[in-house]
């Protein structure tokens, strides 16, 4: 991957984030549609680059939280401000239902797992007991 | 049945239930036994990576965007999308006695079905060889049991003797051979109860090598009782090219164990040019750039950290050594092919293997001339060096004349009689696999080669005489052995003795 491309890239990243330091589908759509227009040579390598760099940065600003249980709007409230506590800005938390965790839950921050679930400890007892 | 609940009882009282965390990331290629995965942040280089369906992998290459990781396992249950997570392990294998008479692939799972490697221990495949500080010079020998070996490219334990030649030309056979001899040396210093004994263990690495040939292998180190001194490391042909890669820096971990306790150990690697065709595929699935012959730019450092970590350590660091035989396949003889060159230019030595020599029936067919041991004559017993000094220079002496005197119909008495002891000492040399010979038993035939004991015999009965005067010192001229054997020398009195059974054994040959 060549300098220009990824100084390129990381210019296009920038104009799809606000000023908050988000990323917005609005903007995206502008830088799409400006490429679109141009059409740049290595217009494919681009797009994908791009594509690869806007997943990054969605993962950054997008807490994936699993739950063995049904979410209620007291838990996801207190989940909310304990992670804005920690990470700095508003963060987009996507709340979902794992039934496989059977009770617990799992946090999933940019590359980070935190987890604390029957599934989890079930594995471990399954690891410590075959090796 | 109580005492299984209890253990499952106990295990699930032990089991930390404090919440984890772990780094993940998502495969996002996957193609011959490497995965590009995305994510993966703080993975460390050469990091065990788990996989679903307890795959493993390494971390191999750390970019920008993506961890290309080698896969250790059955990939096809593999698929884009997956799951990765860090272990924060590197890779380690298990180490220690318990290896003995095992069979084990390069992560250490037993192969041989004889059931589960009870060791505790582990070590981590890649390490920091010893560095200048505890090193000492090699100074003990290493018998591999083959005369031609021994007495013109002696090994010292702790030193690393390349074995090069061509295809079907003995490389294996040597290594194989000198693997037998440190057992039957093992099992006579335990018999003997001498305390200062030291047993040399060893380690045989193969690498990408047919099942059948490693299955043979195994046949012969059974079959001479080795088997017991011996772990075999195998990786064959048909492994993923990231086992192949792996499995001599596994065996290499397997060996600095018994080196860091004091013991001394013996690693073949079989061979080191495959090993390295299996590191330039999986450079250039890594898309690492390429260079000559299309191997990465890192394939010199990829053989010399494997071969530093074999060493001599001193007294203050436990008095243990490695000594390595690595093995590389030359091309019609080409000794100055790139890893040839780069991995000659690591070691202390090489023993050269001519396919004209094997072909003429001269076997082992160890080349006098480019045959070389650096260090290794430091470590030789002084009655051995004392009989066997000059032999190289007369054979490689001979090698000439017999070139040149092909052309020469008129020869004089010095000419005549440097052919005459070259062809000897030609047909002494000539030994049978897996046939060790003791060295007080060479050091008596070679004694009787150099005080003319064999020039009344034809060149043609040479090996016939050697035969029968090896199973005469064996037997009847055993203590002239002994004394050598307790001594390492070749004082007057040994040599009295030596004279007295060598005569007696001629009045016996016909």
């Amino acid at each position: 991957m060549s300098t220009n491309l990824n100084n390129l890239v990381r210019q296009l990243v920038k104009r799809s984030t606000s000023e908050e330091g988000i990323i917005e589908q609005s903007l995206v759509e502008e830088v799409l549609a400006g490429l679109r227009e141009i059409r740049p040579a290595r217009y494919l390598e681009i797009l994908k680059q791009y594509l690869i760099e806007i997943r990054k940065s969605l993962r950054v600003q997008v807490v994936e939280v699993e739950l063995g249980c049904q979410p209620n709007e007291l838990l996801v409230s207190k989940l909310r401000s304990k992670i804005e506590s920690i990470g700095s800005g508003s963060l987009d938390l996507n709340v979902t239902r794992n039934d496989n965790l059977v009770a617990g839950y799992r946090i999933r921050i940019v590359d980070d797992v935190f987890e604390d679930s029957i599934q989890s400890r079930l594995a471990k007892l399954s690891h410590s007991l075959t090796t | 049945m109580s005492s299984i609940t209890e253990i499952i009882r106990k295990e699930i009282e032990n089991l930390s239930t404090d919440s984890t965390r772990t780094n993940i990331g998502t495969i996002t290629t996957l193609a011959d036994g490497v995965a590009r995965v995305d994510g993966l942040s703080k993975v460390m280089y050469n990091e065990m990576i788990e996989f679903p369906n307890n795959v493993l992998g390494i971390a191999l290459n750390l970019e920008e965007n993506s961890v290309g990781c080698v896969l250790l396992g059955d990939v096809s249950s593999l698929k884009e999308g997956d799951e990765a997570r860090t272990t924060g392990k590197l890779l380690s294998v298990p180490v220690g006695k318990e290896l003995l008479g095992r069979v084990v692939d390069a992560v250490g799972r037993p192969m041989d079905g004889k059931g589960a490697i009870n060791s505790e221990k582990t070590l981590p495949v890649e390490r920091i060889a010893p560095g200048i500080i505890p090193r000492k010079s090699v100074d003990q020998p290493l018998q591999t049991g083959i005369m031609a070996v021994d007495s013109m490219v002696p090994i010292g334990r702790g030193q690393r003797e390349l074995i090069i030649g061509d295809r079907s030309t003995g490389k294996t056979t040597i290594a194989i051979d000198t693997i037998i001899n440190q057992a039957k040396i093992n099992k006579q210093g335990e018999k003997s109860g001498d305390p200062n004994f030291r047993a040399v263990y060893c380690i045989y690495v193969a690498v990408g090598q047919k099942n059948a040939n490693v299955a043979r292998t195994i046949k012969t180190l059974e079959e001479s009782g080795a088997m017991e001194y011996v772990t075999i490391v195998s990786a064959p042909a048909a492994d993923n090219p990231a086992n192949q890669y792996l499995a001599p820096y596994a065996g290499c971990a397997m060996g600095e164990w018994y080196m860091e306790n004091g013991m001394d150990a013996l690693i073949v690697y079989d061979d080191l040019s495959k090993h390295a065709v299996a590191y330039r595929q999986i450079s250039l699935i890594l898309k690492r750039p390429s260079g000559r012959e299309a191997y990465p730019g890192d394939v010199f450092y990829l053989h010399s950290r494997l071969l530093e970590r074999s060493a001599r350590l001193n007294e203050e660091s436990g008095n243990g050594s490695l000594t390595a035989l690595p093995i590389i396949e030359t091309q019609m003889g080409d000794v100055s092919g790139y890893i040839p060159t780069n991995v000659i230019s690591i070691t202390d030595g090489q023993i050269f293997l001519e396919t004209d020599l094997f072909n003429k029936g001269i076997r082992p067919a160890v080349s006098v001339g480019l045959s070389v041991s650096r260090v290794g004559s430091a470590a030789q017993i002084k009655a051995y060096k004392k009989v066997a000094g000059k032999v190289k220079l007369e054979l490689a002496q001979f090698r000439e004349l017999a070139a040149f005197s092909q052309f020469e119909s008129d020869l004089d008495a010095t000419t005549k009689a440097s052919l005459d002891r070259g062809a000897r000492i030609v047909e002494l040399f000539k030994q049978t696999a897996s046939n060790p010979i003791s060295v007080e038993v060479q050091t008596a035939i070679m004694w009787a080669m150099q005080n003319d004991f064999f020039d009344s015999i034809s060149v043609d009965d040479v090996n016939r005489a050697t035969q029968s005067l090896r199973e005469y010192m064996e037997t009847q001229g055993k203590d002239a052995c002994e004394l050598i054997y307790s001594t390492g020398k070749l004082e007057e009195e040994t040599e009295q003795k030596l004279r007295t059974a060598v005569e007696d054994w001629k009045r016996t040959f016909s």
